[in-house]
């Protein structure tokens, strides 16, 4: 066979695919987020967690590893130095030292610097789950 | 300028067009690193074999091949996710191409050493949606000759040269799709040249992406080359990442006024680490 003729097929994919990809994308709902940030911060007031929009590649997103794992308080023993990522979700779990009331200010800081916007946060508290827009950059 | 006999004139123009270093794709695997300060280095080992020495869509003289093997030493420092410099510095270890001898047979001609360095400042407008994020992309280029131009076969270009790239990607988490346009201008006799590309990508895990990669490419002598495979990238560690693609040029028509070598085939094997 002509390899040519391989190519047109090639590029009718390479031009289509990614429009209907896009557009057919399984949506993760905010109730589906909710769900998984309950099944892990429940009765773990020293983990939050982040909904990042556009965070949905790990490979993008390892600098909000390094700079969320610099916040002051940040507990390097858990997760992968403090911080777990759920590209699928766009979550960031950070886990901190118990006992530390964690700088959102300082996280909204670190996302930002990650080259990402940190829409909201949640925070299991004594009354129940806290979901919160994080503190604006000063 | 020295003055040079036209026979080594017409050897120079030869090989003019024959590398591909007007690529866009620029460190650490066209992805990397998009946060503030952040910076990387990547090695890429690239083998290209042409198989054949055409003149336009003519063949001049098939099986006569030109195969050129090279490391691509590549760096990219990023201020803040706007803004990024980067560096790419090939060095040939070796190349080889077959030109018609006498009586049928083949002179080998073999050439190695530094090639010349590109220096890059990607500007980037990141965008952010609910489950896709992507960026517009503007980067000025400049080629800078590490040399003097030399009697005989040489890989490196040796001219200075300028180009603009304009870029957009998007990307969710289970696709990618990224173009670009590139024109480049060189100095005189080098002819300018424009390149496009389309890629599109899909994260079969969270470590691991799959692409296939078209590259068209003109010049103004009338030459264009389609050029397309597949690329696979992998995420070894946050710090360490590796890419392997091969490109086969589906349509190779080279420059009509003299011979140039076509038909070509590039593998490459890249390594990066970033900080």
């Amino acid at each position: 066979m002509n390899h040519k003729l391989l190519l047109i097929p090639s590029l009718a994919l390479g031009f289509l695919l990614p429009f209907t990809a896009l557009t057919l994308s399984a949506e993760v709902t905010p109730e589906m987020r909710v769900e998984a940030v309950s099944a892990k911060l429940t009765d773990q007031p020293q983990l939050i967690a982040l909904y990042s929009g556009g965070f949905v590649c790990k490979s993008c997103g390892i600098g909000a590893r390094i700079h969320l794992s610099k916040v002051e308080g940040v507990d390097a023993s858990v997760f992968d130095r403090g911080i777990e990522m759920d590209a699928a979700k766009q979550l960031l779990y950070i886990a901190f030292k118990p006992g530390i009331e964690p700088d959102l200010v300082a996280v909204h800081r670190a996302i930002d610097k990650a080259g990402y916007e940190a829409d909201l946060y949640y925070r299991w508290t004594e009354s129940g789950m806290v979901m919160a827009p994080l503190p604006p950059l000063k | 300028m020295p003055q040079m006999r036209p026979g080594t004139l017409r050897l120079v123009l030869l090989l003019i067009g024959v590398t591909s270093g007007s690529r866009a794709d620029q460190p650490i695997m066209n992805m990397m690193p998009r946060w503030d300060g952040g910076y990387g280095v990547q090695v890429l080992a690239e083998s290209i074999h042409r198989s054949d020495l055409m003149q336009g869509k003519d063949l001049v003289a098939g099986g006569h091949s030109e195969t050129i093997q090279q490391l691509h030493f590549q760096g990219v420092y990023t201020w803040d996710r706007a803004i990024r410099l980067t560096f790419k510095l090939p060095y040939v270890t070796d190349a080889r191409r077959e030109l018609p001898g006498g009586s049928g047979t083949k002179t080998v001609e073999r050439d190695s050493g530094w090639g010349d360095l590109t220096l890059a400042l990607p500007l980037k407008n990141y965008f952010n949606l609910s489950q896709r994020t992507g960026n517009w992309s503007l980067t000025p280029q400049v080629r800078v000759p590490l040399g003097k131009k030399e009697n005989g076969y040489s890989v490196a270009k040796r001219v200075w040269g300028s180009g603009l790239s304009l870029g957009y990607e998007t990307e969710t988490y289970h696709w990618l799709f990224a173009t670009s346009v590139t024109g480049w201008i060189f100095e005189s006799p080098e002819p300018a040249k424009w390149s496009a590309s389309v890629d599109l990508g899909w994260n079969a895990r969270d470590d691991l992406q799959v692409l296939w990669e078209s590259d068209f490419k003109w010049n103004e002598e009338d030459a264009f080359t389609l050029a397309a495979g597949p690329a696979l990238y992998w995420r070894y560690s946050d710090r360490i990442h590796t890419r392997l693609e091969w490109k086969h040029d589906f349509v190779s028509k080279v420059r009509r006024d003299r011979p140039q070598y076509g038909n070509g085939n590039r593998v490459s094997l890249g390594v990066g680490f970033v900080y």
